[in-house]
């Protein structure tokens, strides 16, 4: 059993057109026996024609020109900004790379410069050690 | 009018230019009966498409492009809407009357009398679509003045069907009740 605020939904979607053919017909003859609906269904008639009032002229080609012109200025902003984010993104990636590059060399060449270093004190330390390990001259 | 079915359906190669050429015309209507000024309509236009620009990668062709490009206009719009009305609430009725926007009805008639009262009639239901809340005012600009259907409507404004066939026939109750009070206003 359809109730009343079922019955106006459907009468509301009837008038737009949205309803099955069986709806329709049901809808028909519930207006038929409902002059409050009839009376409804008029005064939503005359919405639409004072809704109708409000329908605007077409775009003249002087504003679509001139919207074409900001839009094209505000696209032509949007790609620059996004082309100077993308240039800044590159000059930082850029800067990190070669401060990577640059921190590594550091390290490593560090970390020989020690190795050579020791080596050449073991170097050293065996040379004394082996002057100092030789039998003394009996001259 | 009615928006195309929505699937399936190839991911455009469209760019937003493209896009404006299409539509930037129809956008800019919308905006008008949406309650903008002439000049407030363009820059929301603007502000649409570069929002377009933006948003175009994301667009996966769930949804006709249409329908996602009026879903992209009715948000951005209302958001503009907000913005303008902020700052100027009775500024975009008196603008309404230049000759950019001047409705389609004005053009064929030549009684004075006639355009006068169907001017003050325009006025009347503008300010009446103005009092109502923005999802009733919504649903009936794109039913009545767009002219779409409750299922292109509900997949614009990612709302329910029935939620739109309940919203649209309490927007009427409310227009026609805005209507009578203001016609009372001017009575009185």
């Amino acid at each position: 059993m359809i109730n009343n605020k079922q019955w106006k939904l459907r009468t509301s979607a009837w008038f737009d057109g949205e309803c099955s053919d069986i709806d329709s017909a049901e809808v028909r003859s519930y207006l038929l026996e409902d002059n409050s609906a009839r009376l409804e269904v008029q005064q939503w008639r005359d919405l639409r024609a004072d809704l109708q009032l409000l329908q605007p002229e077409a775009a003249s080609d002087g504003c679509v020109k001139r919207m074409k012109k900001r839009f094209q200025d505000g696209l032509s902003h949007e790609i620059y900004t996004h082309a100077k984010a993308v240039q800044w993104l590159n000059i930082a990636a850029a800067l990190l790379l070669a401060l990577s590059i640059g921190g590594w060399i550091v390290v490593n060449s560090k970390a020989s410069g020690i190795e050579v270093y020791a080596q050449e004190s073991n170097q050293l330390d065996q040379a004394i050690h082996d002057f100092l390990s030789r039998p003394a001259s009996n001259d | 009018m009615t928006l195309s079915k929505p699937t399936p359906q190839p991911i455009p190669r469209q760019s937003a230019e493209d896009l404006f050429e299409l539509y930037s015309a129809k956008i800019y209507g919308l905006a008008l009966k949406c309650g903008l000024s002439a000049k407030d309509a363009e820059d929301g236009v603007q502000e649409v498409f570069i929002k377009v620009q933006r948003k175009l990668d994301t667009f996966r062709g769930e949804s006709a492009l249409s329908t996602w490009l009026y879903r992209v206009a009715i948000n951005t719009l209302r958001d503009h809407r907000r913005k303008v009305t902020r700052y100027s609430r009775s500024q975009s009725l008196n603008e309404y009357s230049d000759s950019n926007v001047a409705p389609a009805c004005n053009r064929t008639y030549s009684n004075p009398s006639l355009d006068a009262e169907r001017n003050e009639r325009r006025l009347l239901v503008r300010n009446a679509l103005q009092q109502l809340p923005e999802k009733f005012r919504e649903v009936l600009v794109l039913r009545e003045l767009e002219g779409m259907s409750y299922r292109d409507i509900s997949r614009i404004l990612e709302v329910k069907q029935g939620t739109i066939e309940s919203r649209i026939y309490r927007a009427r109750t409310r227009l026609a009740l805005e209507i009578s009070n203001l016609e009372g206003d001017l009575n009185d």
